[in-house]
């Protein structure tokens, strides 16, 4: 009896551990706004997808072309717009999470130059979960 | 009442309610807004000395003779003011193909004076469009602004701070008054909808 509980348990454990094929955390739809002339900010907009059976804390987000990426909500409530940081995005398995216009964005700070692509990297604590190179565009697009 | 004049007022009545009928089918319904709020009466602009894109100074006689539409934000924001602004440039053009006249101009006022020079403004405002006015200036010049139109705006902490602001797109007529105004969500069909109907009404 013990026997077949510590077989069902090791079997649980893996089956419970076991990742799909192919990486957990999958980026789409990414957009990397230029920074307009005479400003020093811009934005990104994608679609981050957990592939995993567990959920995916983003902490903090990198760019090596801007001194410091930061995690962003918009909120619209009686015509005023609120723009907040955010410490932590939690993707449950199975689900995606939307950065889009005018809701979730990465605030992308301080450039360190021109450049025509930027890579944004996406951290769980310290370990890096993804890397995304992505070619700018021109806010008028 | 004799018949024959009862006949005569029966029919002379029913022609006069069939003509009045016919009159209000052929004019059809009023049109009316999707999405402005147009005032019952329209807000004056108050005094005010604050800068233009050029570094000029400027008071509310730059509103004088032009429909504006007034947009009130921060160059460093990331996400609404660029999508506004840009959906602003699109409206204009929408009308111009319309072939409506005259096109409203578009105007940006900075509610982070402290960040956004006249120069900042100019090299912003440019990248949406020709004809656009930048407005900057002294924070308090431009309260007196805000406070008339019930324009909201509020600096975060931090070094890279964000603004809080009023989204609504103001209209102003060429008396530089406050006519009407769009809160949010924008959407460029119904500007292109309205704004025909609020300039027809001066």
């Amino acid at each position: 009896m013990m026997r077949l509980l510590v077989a069902l348990v090791v079997a649980g454990l893996t089956f419970g551990c076991a990742e799909e094929s192919g990486p957990p955390l999958v980026a789409g739809n990414v957009s990397v706004v230029q920074p307009l002339p005479g400003t020093t900010t811009s934005a990104a907009y994608l679609e981050l997808a957990n592939h995993s059976r567990n959920t995916i804390d983003i902490t903090k987000v990198t760019s090596p072309e801007f001194a410091a990426v930061e995690m962003h909500e918009t909120f619209i409530d009686d015509d005023i717009a609120r723009m907040r940081p955010l410490e932590k995005l939690s993707i449950a398995p199975a689900t995606t999470a939307v950065f889009e216009r005018g809701g979730k964005h990465l605030m992308l700070l301080r450039p360190y130059g021109t450049a025509d692509y930027v890579t944004l990297q996406f951290y769980a604590g310290d370990l890096m979960l993804l890397s995304v190179r992505a070619r700018f565009e021109s806010a008028a697009d | 009442m004799r018949p024959r004049n009862f006949l005569v007022a029966f029919v002379l009545g029913i022609a006069i309610a069939a003509g009045i009928w016919v009159s209000v089918s052929l004019r059809g319904p009023a049109a009316r807004p999707n999405a402005a709020t147009i005032l019952p009466a329209p807000i004056e602009l108050p005094q005010f000395s604050l800068l233009d894109q050029h570094g000029q100074s400027i008071g509310k006689e730059v509103f004088a003779g032009e429909w504006d539409l007034v947009f009130f934000g921060f160059t460093n924001c990331p996400d609404i003011c660029p999508l506004t602004l840009q959906l602003l440039s699109q409206v204009k053009v929408r009308l111009a193909e319309a072939k409506h006249e005259p096109l409203p101009r578009i105007v940006f006022v900075s509610v982070d004076p402290q960040r956004d020079t006249p120069a900042a403004i100019d090299s912003y405002i440019s990248f949406f469009g020709k004809d656009h006015l930048g407005i900057t200036g002294e924070l308090d010049e431009l309260r007196k602004l805000t406070s008339a139109l019930g324009i909201f705006f509020e600096k975060n902490d931090g070094d890279d701070y964000v603004v809080d602001h009023s989204v609504v797109v103001l209209v102003i007529d060429p008396q530089s008054r406050m006519s009407a105004l769009f809160g949010a969500p924008h959407r460029i069909d119904d500007l292109v909808h309205d704004l025909p109907l609020i300039m027809a009404r001066e």
